[in-house]
């Protein structure tokens, strides 16, 4: 009986592998979409045949594992296509070792595909804890479908029968095991994204501020000379003008208005080439209002090469640090953006003339809820950033000195070879 | 507001402040003059 278990929990160390290891994997790095979408796929494909290959119990005609278990799994979350792969690698696996077991493994693969292709949408939209106790049942079913079926085509044999029983009931309960796993790992996912937005979000808020005071210049001023232009006896040049200047104020509003937005609004999380020189203009465009009000100064010196990831999250993290950098400097100074290259990775250094850090401080920075900013911080922030960068396959580095300032130094890969780059991007490494 | 001439800015500020416009429209014409540097111009003439 004790070698029974041990080769359940063999079968069953199979199975929890690609679930715990692939999404953690796939979140960490960055992969291509197209990978993503077939890598858990492809693992369960393995693990069917892992299954199969160190079985529980075999004999001539039988082979018992817990092969249904990734089918299922595959079949449920991943919908239609992996449902009708996955059967076919079963099957076709299965028939090389023959016997009658050959036939109930093509009949219940079958079965397993029909019913999770037409249960599939309806899955997905189910409760977590639903979604455990339905494959877990459809999962026990299944089990005695084939239990059923042997005994049908073929006796076993009366040695055999201990194992069957007990893979009617382990069977289910190693379900209900990874799948509830599987759930768990989803939720815990699900929440870091949520932090990272819910980061945003303050980032936005606190942001606010700074554009309402920036907006309600324009606006004043395109509402004065509008009234102004209510005067009678002025020379149609002078209109021209005012009538201009009322324009430019309001486009000014609008432009400030605009970039916000396109912060705040979430966007599709796809990874693309990035031209860093752009991303961080932007930022900085989003940026000068919280800049003014601080009366700081932003310099730069930027280049345009690429690099590749997330436009929004790269996007994020510049603003993260960017307002750090402006926050720490409350009685004005200088900010300063520089790009470079060095070994393949193109550097971001970003220094302040702020308050700095003593060494703890740095040293704890990347802490989730570790803040220098008081209450006023919710120490999430810089814990975003390093994540960002993490997935960029990127680094980071931070010196600072306490009343001098802070420079932080990101180098992250560029995203093509030399002999792939723009022309104006070769002209800019030989200058370096 | 940097495109308007000196002296059609000089001007608004005065009719600005004639037909009592916003205090805070005043004060960004006034920032806007000082920018210049042609605070003088307002000094010397009230």
């Amino acid at each position: 009986m004790l070698s029974i278990l041990k080769d359940f929990l063999l079968n069953l160390f199979f199975i929890l592998i690609p679930i715990f290891i692939v999404p953690i994997w796939i979140e960490e790095k960055n992969i291509p979409k197209h990978i993503k979408r077939h890598l858990l796929t492809v693992c369960f494909a393995l693990v069917i045949v892992l299954c199969i290959t160190i079985p529980v119990s075999s004999d001539q005609e039988f082979i018992f594992d817990l092969r249904q278990i990734p089918l299922w799994l595959g079949s449920l979350y991943k919908g239609a296509a992996t449902s009708v792969f996955l059967c076919f690698v079963t099957i076709g696996y299965r028939s090389l070792f023959g016997g009658t077991g050959f036939l109930v493994t093509a009949i219940t693969s079958l079965f397993i595909m029909v019913t999770s292709i037409a249960l599939a949408k309806k899955f997905l939209t189910l409760s977590s804890k639903h979604r455990v106790l339905l494959a877990a049942a459809l999962c026990a079913f299944s089990g005695t479908l084939s239990v059923v079926l042997a005994q049908t085509f073929h006796r076993i044999p009366s040695s055999s029968s201990d194992i069957s029983l007990a893979y009617l009931s382990v069977q289910p309960i190693c379900m209900l095991i990874t799948c509830s796993l599987k759930e768990m790992i989803y939720k815990n996912m699900a929440l870091r994204k949520r932090i990272i937005r819910a980061e945003k979000m303050e980032a936005v808020s606190h942001l606010a501020a700074s554009i309402s005071h920036e907006i309600r210049n324009p606006l004043t001023a395109a509402r004065g000379f509008m009234q102004l232009l209510e005067q009678h006896h002025l020379s149609p040049e002078k209109r021209k003008q005012y009538v201009r200047i009322a324009i430019e104020e309001l486009d000014r509003a609008e432009a400030i208005i605009t970039d916000y937005l396109t912060f705040a609004k979430p966007a599709p999380e796809s990874v693309e080439k990035l031209n860093v020189k752009t991303e961080i203009e932007r930022v900085i465009d989003l940026l000068r209002p919280l800049a003014n009000m601080n009366s700081v100064e932003v310099k730069t010196t930027l280049a345009p090469f690429t690099i590749t990831g997330e436009r929004e999250k790269f996007r994020q993290c510049l603003l993260n640090i960017m307002k750090n950098a402006i926050e720490a400097m409350p009685n004005g100074g200088v900010l300063q953006i520089y790009v470079s290259i060095e070994k393949q990775h193109v550097l971001i250094r970003i220094s302040d003339t702020g308050i700095g850090m003593t060494k703890e401080q740095i040293e704890r920075l990347g802490e989730p809820y570790f803040t220098t900013k008081g209450i006023k911080g919710t120490g999430l922030g810089m814990m975003v950033v390093y994540r960002i960068i993490e997935s960029m396959n990127g680094t980071i580095h931070i010196e600072s000195e306490i009343h001098k300032g802070t420079e932080v130094s990101i180098y992250l890969p560029l995203s093509s070879n030399f002999h792939n780059l723009t022309n104006e991007e070769k002209k800019l490494f030989m200058a370096l | 507001m940097k495109h308007l001439s000196d002296e059609l800015l000089i001007e608004s500020y005065y009719k600005a402040k004639e037909l009592k416009l916003s205090p805070e429209f005043i004060e960004l014409i006034e920032r806007e003059i000082h920018r210049r540097a042609l605070g003088h111009k307002i000094k010397l003439s009230s």
